[in-house]
C-alpha cells in the first residue's frame, strides 16, 4: 500500500487520488494549446481524452481529461465542432517522473488532500479497473488511487497512433 | 581513487567511477584489437595490465567486491601471459575480450543499483586457462623484449599541479544548451518587440545581448562537439566479431575521425552506423570463398569517411561487397504491397532507399544480427528525425555506399512560423523553398487533389487544416502557400498566415509524445507558447509531386 500523502481529484461522483510525491506543480493556464496530430497517412483518431498541451518553465506538457478517458465525462474540446467549450482559468496538476511529464485536467472544483497518517489505517483493495491502482476506503467513500504510469503509457500509444 | 572512499558514502563518486572505468574498457578493447594483429607487440600486455588493474582498485574502494575479484582473475591471466608461464593465443584473447565485456555488463548493472552477477563459465574457463602447464611463450626472444618498469619505480612528481582539462557530464551540457536556446527564443521575442519607437540606446543594448547571446551559443555548442572516432570506437570491435561468426575477413577503414560534431547528433548516430555496418557484414561483403571465386581481393573492405561541408556533416559508409540486387529489391517492393506502376516509374535512387521500408528486407534469411528489414527502417527514421537526409548507391558486385547527411548541430534551427486557427507550427528553413500568396483562381484540381505553379512546374498543394484535422477555414483568397522539399519532392502547403522566421531552439519530444509522427521537435517562445516543428517529410505527398 502506497501511504504518501495523496491528492484528491472530484469528478461527478466519484473521487480520485494521485500520489502528492508524483505531482511537481498544480498550475492554472488561461488556455490549451493543440498537440498536433496528423490525419494522414496514419488516419488516426484524434483521442478525445487530450486536451491539448500547456508550457511550464520552458517544457511543454501534455494534458489529459481523466473524465474523458474512463468514459465517466465528455470532454468538451474546442477543436470539435457543435461542441461548447468551457472557459478558463483551468487548473492542471503535473505529474512528473525523470523525463516523463503528464497534465491532469483538474477541472474547478477544489482541492484537497489524504495525509498519509489517514491512510496507515486504511485498507487497500486492489481493482480490475483500467488504469485504477486500487481503492482506499476513508469514512466509507471509495477512492480511486489513479495509476498515473499507466495513463502515460495509454496517452503515448493515443498519441503516436500505434 | 582512494582506499580512504570505501569508508565514506561512495554513492558520489559513482557516476566518475563508471566514466573512469568505460575508458579503461575502451582502451582494453583497443589493446586487444592490436595484439590479435600484432602479437609480438610488448607493451600491449602491461598496458593490458594496467587496465584492469586500474578497474580492481576503483571497484575495490567502492566497494563492487565482485567486480574487484573478478578483474584480479583477468590480471593473473595476463600476469601468466607477461611471465611466459602461459603462451598468448586466441583462447586467452578471446577470455580476455570475454571479460571486458563481463566487467562492462557489471558497470551497466551498477548504474542501474542492480546486484552483480558472476559469470562462473568465464571464470572456470580462466582457472583451466591458468592451471593448464605449457612451455615458455617462443614468440617473443628474450633479448627482443622491451622491459617497462612497473608503475611503482616511475620516479615520483616532484611538485603539486592541475591538469588543464576537466572530465564534464554531459548532462551538464545538456542543462547549459537548454538555457542558453531559452536565451535564444527570448532574444528573438526582444527582436520583436524592439522597434524604433524605443529609444536608441534601449535598441543597441538589445543588439548586444543578442550578439553576446549568439557569441553564448556558439561557445557551448563548441564545447559539446567532439569527433566523430568517439561514434566508431566500438566498431572495430563490432567488425572483428561478426567477421568471426560469418567466417568472413574485413578490414574497416575510418578516415576523417576527427571531424568534431554536436554530441546530441552523434547520439541520434549511434544505431544507425551499427545497423549500417551489420548489414554491410551480413548482406553486403561475400564469402571468402564468393570473393576469391569473383577475382576480388579475399579481404572485404568497409570505409566509413566523415567530412564538413558547411552547416552539413557528410558520412559514407562503402563496402565493396555484392551490391543490391535492384530486381530482387523490385520484387519484394511488389510483395510488401507497393503498386508496380509505381515501382516502374522510380528512379534508382528511390527504387534503393525502398530497402528503407518497414519489413522489407532483401535478405534470404533472418540472421542473429539482420535480416528482418526493420534495421534500414530505423536508419532512415533516425537521419530524419534531426532534420538530416540519407541516400543509397550501389553496383552489383562492386558494393553499396550510404551516405547520410546530417547538420552539425540540432539544437537551434532558423524555423518559418505559420498560423493555423490560432496555433503556431514551424517549418525548418532548410527544407522551405518559397512562401506565397496564390490566388484561388490559380488553384487547380479539386478537393482530392489540388496543385499550383511554381517555378513554371505544377506542384501538389495540400490544406495543414486538413492534415490536422481542424474545421475548415471560410473562404480566404489569396491563400498562403509554403512550398517545401520534402523527401527530394516539392509540395505546396497551405497555412492560415506567415508569422516570420526565428531561430528556434528546438527540443526533443519527450513523453509521452517521445513517439509522435510528422514532428521534429518543439520551441518554446518567449510569450510561453509551445510551436511544434513539423517534418515537411511526412506530409502527405501525392503520387504527382513532382522534382
Amino acid at each position: 500500500m502506497t501511504e504518501n500523502d495523496k491528492l484528491l481529484v472530484s469528478l461527478d461522483n466519484e473521487t480520485f487520488a494521485v500520489d502528492a510525491d508524483a505531482v511537481a506543480a498544480v498550475v492554472e493556464t488561461e488556455r490549451f494549446f493543440m498537440l498536433p496530430m496528423l490525419k494522414f497517412p496514419f488516419s488516426c483518431p484524434r483521442p478525445v481524452f487530450i486536451k491539448g498541451v500547456i508550457t511550464r518553465r520552458g517544457d511543454v506538457v501534455v494534458v489529459i481529461d481523466i473524465g474523458s478517458l474512463l468514459g465517466i465525462t465528455a470532454s468538451p474540446d474546442r477543436f470539435n465542432q457543435g461542441q461548447a467549450h468551457d472557459t478558463g482559468p483551468y487548473r492542471v496538476a503535473i505529474m512528473k517522473k525523470d523525463a516523463s511529464s503528464l497534465g491532469v485536467y483538474l477541472g474547478k472544483k477544489e482541492l484537497s488532500f489524504l495525509w498519509s497518517e489517514d491512510l496507515k489505517s486504511l485498507e487497500f483493495e486492489p481493482s480490475g479497473e483500467n488504469y485504477i491502482q486500487g481503492l482506499i476506503d476513508p469514512s466509507g467513500r471509495k477512492i480511486k488511487l489513479l495509476d498515473w504510469q499507466r495513463i502515460l503509457e495509454e496517452t503515448q500509444k493515443a498519441v503516436s497512433c500505434r | 581513487m582512494s582506499y580512504l572512499l570505501h569508508f565514506m558514502d561512495t554513492s558520489q563518486y559513482k557516476t566518475l567511477f563508471l566514466q573512469e572505468t568505460e575508458e579503461h574498457l575502451k582502451g582494453i578493447n583497443e589493446e586487444l584489437l592490436k595484439l590479435e594483429n600484432e602479437p609480438h607487440a610488448p607493451s600491449g600486455i602491461d598496458n593490458l595490465f594496467r587496465h584492469f588493474h586500474s578497474i580492481k582498485g576503483m571497484a575495490a574502494s567502492m566497494g563492487y567486491e565482485t567486480m574487484a575479484s573478478f578483474s584480479h582473475q583477468l590480471e593473473d591471466l595476463l600476469d601468466a601471459v607477461r611471465k611466459e608461464r602461459i603462451n598468448l593465443n586466441q583462447e586467452i584473447v578471446d577470455a580476455v575480450l570475454s571479460g571486458a565485456d563481463t566487467l562492462r555488463a557489471f558497470t551497466q548493472l551498477i548504474a542501474e543499483d542492480k546486484p552483480l552477477d558472476m559469470d562462473s563459465q568465464l571464470l572456470s574457463k580462466i582457472q583451466a586457462i591458468l592451471t593448464r602447464k605449457e612451455p615458455p611463450a617462443p614468440l617473443l626472444q628474450k633479448e627482443e623484449a622491451v622491459v617497462i618498469p612497473p608503475a611503482s619505480a616511475q620516479p615520483a612528481a616532484s611538485k603539486l599541479g592541475l591538469s588543464t582539462t576537466m572530465k564534464v557530464d554531459s548532462k551538464v551540457f545538456d542543462n547549459f544548451m537548454g538555457s542558453v536556446g531559452e536565451l535564444f527564443t527570448v532574444r528573438s521575442r526582444l527582436r520583436e518587440i524592439v522597434t524604433n519607437s524605443f529609444p536608441v540606446e534601449f535598441q543597441e543594448a538589445a543588439h548586444q545581448l543578442g550578439r553576446i547571446i549568439e557569441d553564448l551559443y556558439y561557445a557551448v555548442v563548441t564545447a559539446r562537439m567532439i569527433p566523430f572516432e568517439g561514434l566508431t570506437q566500438n566498431l572495430p570491435r563490432i567488425v572483428r566479431d561478426m567477421c568471426k561468426k560469418g567466417g568472413k575477413d574485413v578490414e574497416l577503414l575510418i578516415q576523417g575521425g576527427d571531424v568534431k560534431l554536436d554530441r546530441a547528433v552523434l547520439e541520434h548516430m549511434t544505431d544507425p552506423l551499427v545497423h549500417i555496418i551489420r548489414n554491410a557484414l551480413d548482406h553486403g561483403i561475400e564469402t571468402l570463398e564468393e570473393r576469391i571465386s569473383l577475382g576480388k581481393p579475399a579481404k572485404g573492405r568497409i570505409t566509413v569517411a566523415v567530412a564538413r561541408q558547411r552547416n552539413n556533416i557528410i558520412i559514407e559508409i562503402t563496402d565493396d561487397g555484392r551490391g543490391i540486387d535492384v530486381n530482387k529489391l523490385k520484387e519484394k517492393a511488389l510483395l510488401a504491397g507497393i503498386q508496380e506502376e509505381r515501382i516502374k516509374n522510380m528512379a534508382d535512387k528511390e527504387l534503393l532507399l525502398l530497402i528503407c521500408t518497414p519489413g522489407l528486407s532483401l535478405a534470404k534469411e533472418v540472421t542473429e544480427t539482420s535480416g528482418r528489414g526493420v534495421g534500414m527502417d530505423i536508419v532512415k527514421g533516425n537521419v530524419e528525425s534531426i532534420g538530416g537526409r540519407l541516400e543509397i548507391s550501389s553496383y552489383p558486385h562492386q558494393g553499396t555506399k550510404i551516405t547520410l547527411e546530417l547538420p552539425v548541430t540540432i539544437s537551434i534551427v532558423k524555423v518559418l512560423l505559420v498560423s493555423l486557427c490560432d496555433e503556431l507550427f514551424a517549418f525548418p528553413i532548410s527544407k522551405v523553398l518559397k512562401v506565397m500568396d496564390v490566388n484561388r483562381a490559380d488553384i487547380k484540381g479539386d478537393k482530392t487533389c489540388r496543385s499550383v505553379i511554381y517555378n513554371d512546374t505544377e506542384v501538389p498543394i495540400v490544406d495543414l487544416r486538413n492534415i490536422l484535422a481542424l474545421p475548415s477555414l471560410a473562404e480566404k483568397d489569396p491563400v498562403s502557400v509554403v512550398v517545401i522539399d520534402a523527401k527530394g519532392k516539392i509540395s505546396g502547403v497551405i497555412v492560415d498566415d506567415f508569422e516570420g522566421e526565428i531561430d528556434g531552439y528546438i527540443k526533443p519530444l519527450s513523453q509521452p509524445m517521445t513517439r509522435m509522427q510528422g514532428v521534429i521537435g518543439v520551441t518554446v517562445l518567449g510569450d510561453g507558447r509551445p510551436v511544434f516543428l513539423l517534418d515537411p517529410t511526412m506530409l502527405p505527398c501525392p503520387e504527382n509531386t513532382y522534382s
